[in-house]
């Protein structure tokens, strides 16, 4: 028997805040919106499982069609039951980024101000469409690379079927161009960002996060 | 350690559950130097998890930290005057041994064809005697002692970005962050660990409810550490490699923490002999 032994005291976990900004416009209807479903419980299950990460990981949903509704506050995955999402409306992604945007700014302020350590905030925004006509894609492109270049938040799209590669490309930081899912794999896409943020979450040096290859959910390589 | 040494050590790097699962290395090192009359260096060094060869990195800056601080030890012949010295002659021989340590990283770099930045790593360095301790760290990890009032006390403070997982390396330019404190009292033991033993060693993040505020009181939890101190007392009878395999047994699983901590830990862990 080791004769080493003793007790570790009660401490918290510093946290690391994804936000989930998620398309559900009438063009999502169908498999499309169903997938997403059953990928949202299956990125739940993966983080629950992983004990670090459950307790470090603070997920935020934010869903747009027509309008954008926060339909989850920033709390840790294993305090909520996921949604279960149905489509409806057009495309107003430009609205929920920055509804997003300022989620991660407000949220950063509220762990500073409580004393909390924290990972950079990711936003992952997932998208089957282009943005409304009236949708100001080049003010969000701005406010994208400037977040992202001043290391505020990191960015990352997931383009669905028809998605608008172009325009979508165009909001995105040139280092994180989208990455177009491949024939509705979200149970794999969430479970490579349950991997990457495992990643984040327990990663060393904030400089450089290296996260996982992507395999089976998309034809691109990062 | 010598049979005849003052003080009685135990040290281990532990790889953590992540770097198990990517099949990584363990990227923490640690070596302890047993100097003479109850002098003695411990090193920790902690690899930089997003660099590829900081474990290379990570064991090169704790020998070349043995060697060079050992020189220091001689040089000023601190042993024979059994003398501390003053905190500001401490201050700038710790910055020129840390910055030797950067130039013959560098010369590692180049010997073995390796970017100077893959082999990042955070150190720290605490000379241990029968007068006090002298330490010195750039980065994060934390170091503890237990008075003569038997009281534990934290050495240092962890160097953090605004993010949780910034922090500070041996290839950084470090010059304005360095740490270095002359403890300059008799203690009884001491601690040494990188970050990845923090939590279950120390009382690093606890919540304030009348505050409602986090904070980081950097304290050493007795509970943790007394049993530990009591149960290293009692290991007379064995060889260092002996009592170095069962902390590190003890590090890999000794509690829930510690078995479930993914990052690589080490812990060095030492103690006046009772004479």
């Amino acid at each position: 028997m080791n004769p080493f032994g003793g007790e570790s005291p009660e401490n918290y976990e510093q946290k690391c805040l994804c936000v989930l900004v998620l398309d559900i416009s009438s063009s999502m209807q169908g498999a499309a919106i169903e997938s997403l479903n059953q990928g949202l419980v299956d990125f739940q299950y993966e983080v629950i499982k992983d004990y670090t990460a459950a307790n470090r990981l603070e997920i935020s949903i934010i869903i747009f069609g027509s309008e954008v509704w926060s339909i989850q506050p920033p709390a840790l995955v294993n305090t909520f039951d996921m949604p279960r999402l149905t489509t409806r409306g057009t495309t107003k992604l430009v609205d929920a980024v920055r509804l997003a945007i300022g989620q991660v700014e407000d949220r950063k302020l509220w762990y500073k101000t409580t004393g909390q350590n924290y990972y950079r905030p990711m936003i992952i925004l997932i998208t089957d469409g282009e943005p409304d006509n009236d949708q100001d894609i080049n003010g969000l492109a701005m406010e994208i690379y400037q977040g992202v270049q001043n290391k505020r938040f990191l960015f990352y799209a997931v383009g669905v079927q028809n998605y608008n590669h172009a325009k979508l490309a165009h909001i995105c930081h040139p280092a994180t161009p989208p990455m177009p899912l491949n024939k509705l794999q979200f149970s794999a896409f969430f479970k490579w960002l349950s991997n990457s943020i495992g990643a984040i979450t327990k990663s060393k040096e904030g400089e450089k996060i290296e996260i996982p290859p992507v395999s089976g959910w998309t034809q691109m390589e990062l | 350690m010598s049979k005849n040494s003052l003080w009685t050590v135990v040290y281990a790097s532990v790889i953590g559950n992540l770097h198990v699962r990517e099949g990584m290395p363990c990227q923490d090192a640690c070596a302890i130097k047993d100097l003479a009359e109850g002098w003695g260096i411990a090193v920790v060094a902690d690899g930089a998890g997003s660099c590829q060869h900081s474990d290379k990195g990570a064991q090169q800056t704790v020998y070349l930290a043995i060697q060079h601080f050992a020189n220091t030890v001689y040089k000023n012949q601190w042993i024979e005057k059994n003398n501390l010295p003053a905190q500001s002659q401490w201050d700038r021989l710790a910055l020129e041994n840390l910055m030797r340590i950067r130039d013959d990283l560098q010369t590692f770099s180049k010997q073995n064809q390796l970017p100077f930045e893959s082999l990042s790593c955070t150190i720290i360095v605490l000379i241990y005697s029968p007068v006090g301790l002298l330490i010195t760290h750039i980065g994060d990890g934390r170091a503890g002692y237990l008075n003569a009032q038997e009281e534990w006390q934290s050495m240092i403070t962890p160097f953090r970005g605004e993010e949780a997982n910034q922090t500070l390396f041996i290839t950084s330019d470090f010059e304005k962050e360095v740490e270095s404190r002359v403890i300059n009292e008799k203690i009884s033991a001491f601690c040494v660990l990188s970050d990845g033993c923090e939590k279950s060693a120390f009382e690093c993040n606890l919540f304030d409810k009348e505050k409602n505020l986090y904070y980081d009181p950097n304290r050493p939890y007795p509970k943790f550490f007394n049993p530990n101190i009591l149960a290293l007392s009692k290991l007379d009878n064995m060889n260092q490699e002996q009592k170095n395999l069962l902390w590190q047994q003890f590090l890999i699983e000794g509690n829930a923490q510690l078995k479930n901590e993914t990052d690589d830990k080490t812990l060095i862990l030492g103690m006046i002999a009772k004479v």
